[in-house]
């Protein structure tokens, strides 16, 4: 008996995660080596949804290229719409009235609500709580339908113009929003009171899948990846942009970089968003949403990089024009794929089942890593 | 935007030198075709001194045959980047640790995102 049990722990066996896995977040697919059931290596595999969406940015007009950025993260469309429409802002130089500033920064924090509801919901279903996954997708459906009546999309927004916003937003909407960040404080407390204090999951996550602050600097991880980990960083007041440079954005940070520290971080950069959408919603002027720009777009010559604060961290682009309406040249930085530079170091010397708490906690969307 | 023009040669040299100075975290690492030459850029950046610009640094190679050292064994964070400009510009990087497509399936042949890049040669049809 012991002998046989000895030639089990001791045979390295490979196990083949995905592309079709529910805890995988899409189609992402992961090579694990274990011996017996820990994890010696970790080889990932990407691209299975790779739909070239920086060849693209070079066939078509910079006008018809604006649908394309809500495909690449799909669950924060706004943000990527934002980082593709600010770096053409910034080459060509136009400037954006306020209104629209302030209504962008509505949208993305409300954005970044609806994306952080289902990283949690769907973080505690791998880790085996499936209640508070029902509780998050009512909340979220919330910010959708609020997000519908403004531009008529629940994740495909196209909201965001070269030089403004598709549309204005009406008063009504915005009284909703209020009455919406009013109510969405109250079931916050109600998710903190459910998971918080509960020993499973917190015996599934703390002290699981560290990584240290200098190691998260060099891997390049960003956004509630590196804050956890200790990394002040956070670009809305690093390198503040549109209406960020005039509201104060607290970063927040823990020390310790496990699975439990990138919980907290994620729930209180929640509570933090409700605090800015108050900001944003008691500060928002009257005025234009559309700045005058020419009908037909043209990149001139030059190239910007312009980076965005999104839910999974530094959203860029680096753009170069060459003065003709298309892009000779548009380059994403994803922030997933960084993040997921650290997975072997995350996952190795743990178990399978924390693998599945550890990658949970990246949250990654491969329309985003694959693009 | 400052970029700075770094010679092939110096360029492993250089960003060591930077590295010392504080610029440890890879903000982006990517390739512009520029026909005759491809041009390498890497942005990098101080997170310990929030008021230092970050670092853009330009490197020209030839387009045909393009060949430059990795800098993965200095920083672990383009490990990715690297792949993925060898996967969609044909860029070989001397010294990377696991230089294999990133995005694309392993038998394709071809690379996109290279300006004479036709459909047809990566096997797609129609």
């Amino acid at each position: 008996m012991i002998a046989e049990r000895d030639s089990i722990t001791q045979e390295e066996l490979v196990l083949n995660l995905g592309p079709q896995h529910p805890s995988t977040h899409g189609v992402f697919r992961m090579v694990l080596d274990l011996r017996g059931e820990t994890i010696v290596g970790v080889t990932p595999h990407m691209g299975y949804l790779h739909r070239g969406f920086e060849k693209l940015a070079e066939r078509r007009t910079a006008v018809q290229y604006q649908p394309y950025p809500d495909r690449w993260d799909y669950l924060a469309a706004m943000f990527d719409e934002m980082a593709y429409i600010g770096a053409g802002e910034a080459l060509i130089g136009i400037e954006v009235p306020p209104r629209a500033e302030w209504l962008r920064g509505i949208v993305m924090e409300l954005n970044r609500l609806s994306s952080h509801l289902l990283w949690l919901g769907t973080f505690l279903l791998d880790v085996g709580a499936l209640s508070p996954f029902l509780y998050t997708f009512r909340e979220r459906e919330m910010i959708l339908d609020l997000l519908m009546e403004l531009t008529g999309a629940r994740l495909t927004y196209s909201y965001l113009r070269f030089g403004g916003l598709a549309h204005d937003a009406e008063d009504l909407w915005l009284k909703k929003v209020k009455a919406g960040v009013r109510y969405f404080r109250r079931r916050f407390r109600e998710y903190r009171d459910l998971i918080d204090e509960n020993e499973i999951f917190r015996r599934r996550v703390q002290n699981i899948g560290v990584i240290d602050r200098d190691r998260a600097i060099r891997y390049g991880l960003s956004g509630p990846m590196a804050r956890a980990s200790g990394v002040a960083w956070d670009l809305r007041r690093g390198r503040p942009y549109g209406i960020y440079r005039q509201v104060e954005v607290p970063v927040i940070t823990r020390e310790k970089g496990d699975t439990w520290s990138r919980y907290e971080v994620r729930m209180d950069e929640m509570e933090a968003s409700l605090g800015l959408l108050d900001v944003f919603l008691d500060s928002v002027e009257a005025g234009p949403v559309m700045a005058k720009v020419p009908k037909n777009i043209k990149f001139p010559d030059g190239e910007t990089y312009f980076s965005v604060e999104g839910p999974r961290g530094e959203l860029g682009v680096y753009l170069v024009g060459d003065g003709t309406a298309h892009a000779k040249r548009m380059k994403i930085r994803p922030p997933s794929l960084f993040n997921l530079q650290a997975l072997s170091h995350l996952l190795v010397g743990h178990m399978v089942s924390d693998a599945v708490a550890i990658l949970g906690s990246v949250d990654i969307v491969l329309g985003e890593v694959d693009r | 935007m400052k970029k700075e023009v770094v010679p092939v040669g110096e360029l492993l040299e250089r960003v060591q030198d930077y590295l010392e100075q504080g610029y440890t975290f890879p903000v982006v690492h990517t390739a512009v075709d520029h026909g005759e030459s491809l041009e390498l850029i890497y942005v990098l950046r101080d997170l310990e001194n929030p008021g230092r610009e970050e670092r853009i640094l330009s490197v020209q190679i030839s387009s045909d045959n393009p060949t430059l050292p990795s800098l993965t064994p200095l920083i672990p964070g383009l490990i990715f980047q690297e792949r993925e400009v060898y996967d969609l510009f044909g860029v070989t990087y001397q010294g990377h640790p696991d230089l294999r497509r990133l995005l694309l399936p392993d038998d394709f042949s071809g690379h996109p995102l290279r300006k004479h890049y036709t459909a047809t040669e990566g096997g797609i049809v129609g």
